[in-house]
C-alpha cells in the first residue's frame, strides 16, 4: 500500500468504473469530495482575501511599524523574501497575481473517513500557468535538496495517465485545472478516480452536509463543516471523550459544560470567518434542541435553556469583563451526576474544607446558594500612588460582582467571614513571615466597603519593587443586592460607586440568549503589559535565551501587534435550535 | 603522585616545555570557566599562557551596562517570589559572562558554603548570598568567612536564626570548623560548644543580621588552645588562625581545579598553602599560580575530573556559541544530579566519580538531545550549519577535528572519528539533522563526561 499508485488498485478502479452508471464530472470541490468527508474546510475566493487584508488600513500599519520592519532583517525572514522573489521571477508573476491565477476556483481542504486521509485542493482558472508553475516550484526545490546533499524530495508515479509526484505516501498531482495534495495513496486514487470519471454520490449529496450548508452565508470568508457522528465512533479516545458530554472536573464544567452538552448529540458542527468592517468574527455553531436539555445541565443554560448573562457593567478603562449564567450552587448539587469518583472525592474534600472555613455554613447551598445564578468577574489596569509600596510586578486589580438573594441576612454573613478568612489568613502569613493585613470598614452613600490592606515593614513603605503581596487589598463591598468581591480596595471602591445605568443588555439575533459574554480590551492589555515590560523581558531572555536587545524587540513587536486591535469578545449564544460560539476581534478603526 | 616534584608542580609552565596552544587554552578556559567560544581560544592562542591566566584572575570585563542587565534580571526573578526561578538566572549568568573564573568560583563558593532553596525560600536573601560569593570569591578568604557568618540565608539554613546564651545552638559553630575552615578531625566537641557560645545573640530578623546583646554570652571561652571573652568575629579569627585551614582550602581548590583523584599527598600542596598564609588568605594570588603551573596543563590534571552537569551543561552551549531555554535546561539538569541554589545538603555536592553513574550517564545524553530538541536553542543566533558554515567549516573531517578542540579534553579515537564523519557524509535525515545527531553523540561519549 506504500505505492502511490499500484496495479491492483488499477484493476479494481477500472472493475469499478464499469459498474457505475451515471457519475457527474466534478466543477467544484464538493462535487469532486466523496460522501463519506467528515471535515471540510474552504476559502471561497482567496485572491479577494489577500486583496482585502493587503488593501486594509491596518495592513499599511503593520508594514509601516517599527516591528515589522526589525522582522524583515531576521536572516530567516530575508531568505523567505529572497525564496519567494524568486519564484516569482521563475513563474513570471508576483505572488499575489498567482494566488488570483492559481487559486481563483478557491481552496478546500478535507478529511474523508473511509480512506482516512486528508486532501486539499485548489481550483486554477489557468491550467498552463497552473502547470508550468508547479514544474517550477518542483525544479526549485529538487535544486534545493542537491545543494544541501540531500535525498530527491519526490518520487514521481504514474496513475491512469497521471503524473504524481510524492513521498511517503502523501503526493500531489495536476488534473486540468485542479491541483491536489493528498497525505494518503488511498485517498489520492479515490480523487483522480473522481476527477476521471466523476462521481455518482459525492459530498453534495450528503443531507447532513446539505443542512450545514443552510449556516453559510455570502459574507463568510471561509466555511468549514464536520461531521461529528464518524468521529464519536471512531478511535481517537480524545475525540470521543468531547463527545462524550461529561466534562473531567468542575473547573471543565463551569467553563465547557453548555457546549459539551450540545456536542454530545449535534449532528455536525460548521465554523465561518467573516469580516465587517474592522470586525473579523468566527462563528462556530452547533446544532442543540433547547427544548430537550437535560436536568443535568441547568445549572449552565437555566431552566428550558433560557438563562441569560446579567449586564455587563459599563466602566471606562476595563481591562476585562466576563458575564455569564452559572448557576454554581446546583452544580455543586448534582457533582454526583456530573463527575467521575475521583473529583467527587476531591469535591467533597473541598465542600469540607469550605464549610469550616466559613464558619459551619453548608458551602453549597448556604453560601453559594445564597447568590443568584449571573455573575461577573470584571478587571481593571492599577495605578499605584507615591505614598504607598509599588510591586516589582503589578498585576491588575479584578472583582467578581454576584447579586444576593437575601441581602438583609447574607449581608451580615459575608462580612463576619470576610473578616474571619482575613484574621485566618494573618496568622498563616505570621507563620510565613509575610506581611499583615489591617481590617477597615468604610460607609459610603452606595454601600458599604470592608477592606483588608497590608501593612508594609518600616522603610517599605513607599518602596519601587515591593513584593507581589502589594498588588492586594482584598475587599468586600455591598450595594443593595449587589456583592463584590475585590482584589483591591480602590477598585471596590469604582465599581461600587460607577453609574452603571448606561450598561445595556447586549443580545443577539431574535429568540438568542447570551449565556456567556467575555470581553477584554486590548489596548488596556497592552497597558498592563507595559507596565510590567522589565519582568517581561527578562522572563523572555529566560525563556527563549535572547540577549537583552533581542528579548526587548520581541516584546515591543508584542505591544505593537496588540496596538492594532481594539477589542475581541467571546459569546456563548443560545437560541431553539443551536449553540453559537462567536469570537470578534475588533481591529483599532481605520482612519 | 607521591612521585611529583612540588618545585616543579607549581612553577610557571613555559613555553619551551609546554608550547601554548588551542588545545591548552580550551583545558584552561573548561577549568577557569565553562569552556570558550572559537574566537576566544583563537585571541588566547595569540597571548602567553601567564598573560590569559592574568585576565581571567585580574580582569573585571563585565560591564557596567552588563552588570546592570543580571541585577534588573535578578530583580524581576525574585520579584515572582519564587525561590525555583533562580537556577534559571544563575544559568543565564553563566553562559553570558565575560567574567568565566569569577562566576566559576562563586559556583565553588556556593558548594563550600552550601545553602539551598528548599529551605530558604525567599529568592532575595539566596540572591543577596549569591551577590556575596561573588563579591568575595577572587578576595580574602577571612572576609569571605566572617561575611556569611552574618549571611541571613546562611543562618536560616543551619537552623540558626535564634542563638541564646542559655542554649547555645551548634549548628553553625560545626560548620564553621568541619565544613567551611578546618575539615573533620581537626578540634574536638568543646572547641564546637565553646565556639558556639561566641555565636549567641546573633539573629535573624525579618530577613536581616541583627546581634541582640541580651542573648549573647559574654563569658570567657576556651577554643583551639586559647581563651577570653570572644565574640563571634573573634571565634572566627581564632578559627581562620589554624594552621589548618589553608591545608583544607588549598586541597578543595585543587579537587576542583587540577584533579578529582587521587588526593595529593601534603607536600605536594605545601608551597600552595605557604602562598596562601603568606598572602594572608588572599584567593587570587593562589589561583593564579595553579592555573599557570606545570602541572595544572600536564597529564595530571588534563581530563582528570569529570564535568560537573553545570560544566556539562553550560559549557556545552558556551563552546558552540549556543543559547536556549533557561527553565528546560535547569528542569534538565536536576537528574544529572546538580541544580544551582539547591546543593543536596550542607556538605554541597560530592563531585568527582559521584557524578556519574549508570543513571545520571542516560540523563546526560537526554539533556543534550533536549537543548537541541528545544525550539529556542540557537548556535550563533541560527541553527549547528549556520555555525559550522561560520567558522568555515565545510567537511565531514573539519566539523569533527574542530568539534573535538571545543568538546573534548582528549583525542577522539580513530575508529568513532570515521563513524562520526560517516555519520555527517551518509547518515540519515537533513544535513541539520545529521549534524545535531553527531553532536549528540560526542556529548554521550566517555570523553566529553571528561574536562
Amino acid at each position: 500500500m506504500n505505492a502511490f499508485f499500484d496495479s491492483r488498485f488499477l484493476l479494481f478502479a477500472l472493475t469499478s468504473l464499469a459498474l457505475l452508471t451515471s457519475p457527474v464530472q466534478a466543477q467544484t470541490a464538493i462535487e469532486l469530495l466523496p460522501e463519506t468527508t467528515v471535515i471540510f474546510a474552504e476559502v471561497q475566493h482567496p485572491h479577494q482575501l489577500v486583496e482585502s487584508v493587503l488593501a486594509h488600513p491596518v495592513s499599511r500599519k503593520v508594514q509601516d511599524s517599527n516591528a515589522y520592519r526589525e522582522a524583515l532583517k531576521d536572516p530567516n525572514a530575508m531568505g523567505f523574501l529572497f525564496v519567494v522573489r524568486f519564484i516569482e521571477a521563475q513563474i513570471g508573476m508576483p505572488w499575489q497575481k498567482a494566488i488570483e491565477t492559481l487559486a481563483a476556483g478557491g481552496v478546500t481542504i478535507a478529511v474523508d473517513s473511509r480512506t482516512e486521509g486528508v486532501v486539499a485542493l485548489m481550483k486554477s482558472n489557468d491550467p498552463e500557468k497552473l502547470a508550468s508553475t508547479l514544474d517550477k516550484v518542483i525544479q526549485l526545490a529538487r535544486s534545493d535538496a542537491e545543494n544541501k546533499g540531500e535525498d530527491d524530495p519526490f518520487e514521481e508515479r504514474e496513475y491512469r495517465g497521471l503524473k504524481a509526484y510524492g513521498k511517503d505516501g502523501g503526493g500531489f498531482f495536476v488534473y486540468e485545472d485542479w491541483l491536489i495534495l493528498v497525505n494518503k495513496a488511498d485517498t489520492a486514487r479515490d480523487i483522480a478516480d473522481a476527477l476521471l470519471d466523476g462521481r455518482e454520490t459525492s459530498l453534495a449529496d450528503s443531507e447532513t452536509f446539505q443542512e450545514a450548508l443552510q449556516h453559510k452565508t455570502s459574507e463568510d470568508i471561509s466555511w468549514a463543516f464536520v461531521e461529528t457522528e464518524p468521529l464519536r465512533r471512531g478511535d481517537n479516545d480524545d475525540l470521543r471523550k468531547l463527545f462524550s458530554g461529561i466534562a473531567d472536573n468542575p473547573g471543565g464544567e463551569f467553563i465547557l459544560g453548555g457546549i459539551l452538552e450540545a456536542l454530545k448529540d449535534a449532528p455536525y458542527l460548521t465554523a465561518s470567518l467573516s469580516a465587517k468592517n474592522d470586525t473579523l468574527t468566527l462563528d462556530l455553531k452547533i446544532p442543540f434542541e433547547r427544548t430537550s436539555l437535560s436536568e443535568n445541565r441547568e445549572h449552565f443554560f437555566g431552566p428550558r435553556g433560557t438563562g441569560h448573562a446579567a449586564e455587563t457593567q459599563e466602566i471606562s478603562g476595563l481591562l476585562f469583563s466576563i458575564s455569564a449564567y452559572r448557576y454554581v450552587s446546583e452544580m455543586w448539587l448534582r457533582a454526583g451526576d456530573l463527575f467521575d469518583a475521583k473529583a467527587n472525592d476531591n469535591l467533597a474534600q473541598a465542600d469540607s474544607t469550605l464549610t469550616t472555613l466559613f464558619s459551619g455554613k453548608d458551602f453549597a447551598e448556604d453560601i453559594l446558594g445564597a447568590l443568584e445564578p449571573t455573575f461577573q468577574i470584571v478587571g481593571m489596569r492599577q495605578s499605584f500612588s507615591e505614598d504607598r509600596p509599588t510591586p516589582a510586578i503589578k498585576i491588575p486589580a479584578f472583582a467578581l460582582l454576584a447579586e444576593m438573594k437575601d441581602p438583609e441576612t447574607t449581608t451580615r454573613e459575608f462580612r463576619r467571614i470576610f473578616q474571619s478568612f482575613i484574621g485566618f489568613l494573618n496568622i498563616v502569613g505570621a507563620m510565613e513571615g509575610q506581611p499583615q493585613y489591617e481590617l477597615g470598614q468604610l460607609q459610603l452613600d452606595e454601600g458599604e466597603i470592608v477592606s483588608a490592606t497590608f501593612i508594609p515593614e518600616v522603610g517599605e513603605e513607599t518602596a519601587r519593587d515591593a513584593k507581589i503581596h502589594f498588588n492586594f487589598s482584598p475587599t468586600l463591598a455591598f450595594s443593595g443586592n449587589q456583592l463584590i468581591l475585590a482584589s483591591t480596595t480602590d477598585f471596590a471602591r469604582t465599581l461600587i460607586t460607577s453609574d452603571d445605568s448606561g450598561g445595556t443588555e447586549k443580545t443577539g439575533d431574535s429568540d438568542q440568549v447570551i449565556n456567556t459574554l467575555a470581553e477584554v480590551s486590548l489596548p488596556e492589555l497592552q497597558r498592563v503589559l507595559a507596565d510590567n515590560e522589565s519582568h517581561l523581558i527578562a522572563q523572555n531572555m529566560l525563556k527563549e535565551g535572547h540577549s537583552q536587545e533581542e528579548a526587548k524587540r520581541q516584546i515591543r513587536t508584542l505591544f505593537e501587534i496588540l496596538n492594532l486591535f481594539e477589542e475581541a469578545s467571546l459569546q456563548l449564544l443560545t437560541d431553539e435550535h443551536h449553540v453559537d460560539l462567536k469570537l470578534d476581534v475588533v481591529l483599532q478603526p481605520s482612519e | 603522585m607521591h612521585d611529583i616534584d612540588p618545585g616543579w608542580a607549581w612553577s610557571p609552565v613555559e613555553e619551551s616545555q609546554q608550547p601554548w596552544t588551542r588545545q591548552l587554552a580550551a583545558h584552561l578556559y573548561r577549568r577557569a570557566g565553562f569552556s570558550a567560544t572559537s574566537e576566544t581560544l583563537d585571541e588566547a592562542a595569540n597571548k602567553s599562557a601567564a598573560e590569559v591566566v592574568a585576565e581571567l584572575v585580574d580582569g573585571r570585563t563585565e560591564s557596567e551596562e552588563y552588570l546592570a542587565q543580571m541585577k534588573q534580571l535578578g530583580r524581576t526573578v525574585v520579584a515572582t517570589g519564587n525561590v525555583e526561578n533562580l537556577p534559571a538566572w544563575w544559568m543565564y549568568r553563566f553562559l553570558t559572562t565575560t567574567d568565566m573564573l569569577r562566576e566559576k568560583m562563586t559556583l565553588f563558593w556556593h558548594g563550600h558554603f552550601a545553602t539551598s532553596g528548599d529551605k530558604v525560600t525567599d529568592p532575595q536573601l539566596m540572591v543577596d548570598q549569591n551577590e556575596l560569593l561573588r563579591r568575595n570569591s577572587l578576595g580574602n578568604f577571612g572576609t569571605l568567612v566572617a561575611e556569611i557568618s552574618r549571611n541571613p540565608a546562611m543562618l536560616i539554613y543551619l537552623d540558626s536564626v535564634t542563638n541564646r546564651k542559655a542554649h547555645p545552638n551548634e549548628n553553625f559553630a560545626r560548620e564553621v570548623m568541619e565544613l567551611f575552615a578546618l575539615g573533620e578531625g581537626r578540634y574536638t566537641e568543646d572547641d564546637i560548644r565553646e565556639l558556639s557560645r561566641c555565636f549567641t545573640g546573633w539573629e535573624i530578623r525579618n530577613g536581616r543580621y541583627r546581634f541582640n546583646r541580651y542573648q549573647h554570652d559574654s563569658g570567657r571561652k576556651s577554643i583551639l588552645g586559647q581563651e577570653g571573652p570572644f565574640d563571634g568575629d573573634e571565634g572566627v579569627a581564632i578559627v581562620l588562625d589554624q594552621p589548618a585551614l589553608p591545608d583544607f582550602i588549598i586541597g578543595k581548590l585543587y579537587q576542583f581545579f587540577i584533579a578529582d583523584e587521587p588526593a595529593p599527598p601534603a607536600e605536594l600542596l605545601a608551597p600552595l598553602t605557604i602562598e596562601f598564609r603568606e598572602n594572608g588568605l588572599n584567593i587570587a594570588p593562589v589561583l593564579k599560580r595553579i592555573l599557570s603551573s606545570q602541572l595544572f596543563y600536564s597529564p595530571h590534571s588534563v581530563a582528570r575530573k569529570v564535568r560537573s552537569p553545570v560544566e556539562f551543561s553550560v559549557g556545552f552551549l558556551r563552546a558552540l556559541e549556543g543559547s536556549t531555554d533557561q527553565y528546560a535546561l535547569t528542569s534538565g539538569l536536576s537528574e544529572l544530579g546538580q541544580v544551582p541554589f539547591f546543593p543536596p545538603n550542607v556538605k554541597g555536592w560530592d563531585g568527582g566519580r559521584t557524578w556519574i553513574n549508570s543513571s545520571t550517564l542516560l540523563a546526560r545524553s537526554n539533556l543534550i538531545q533536549s537543548i537541541l530538541k528545544n525550539k529556542n536553542t540557537r548556535f550563533s543566533n541560527g541553527t549547528l550549519s549556520d555555525l559550522f558554515d561560520k567558522h568555515r567549516l565545510n567537511s565531514s573531517q573539519e566539523i569533527i577535528d574542530w568539534l573535538e578542540t571545543m568538546l573534548l579534553a582528549v583525542s577522539l579515537p580513530e575508529t568513532v572519528r570515521l563513524q562520526l564523519q560517516s555519520k555527517i557524509d551518509s547518515g540519515s535525515g537533513n544535513r541539520e539533522e545529521r549534524l545535531k545527531e553527531v553532536v549528540h553523540l560526542i556529548c554521550g561519549l566517555p570523553e566529553y563526561q571528561l574536562s
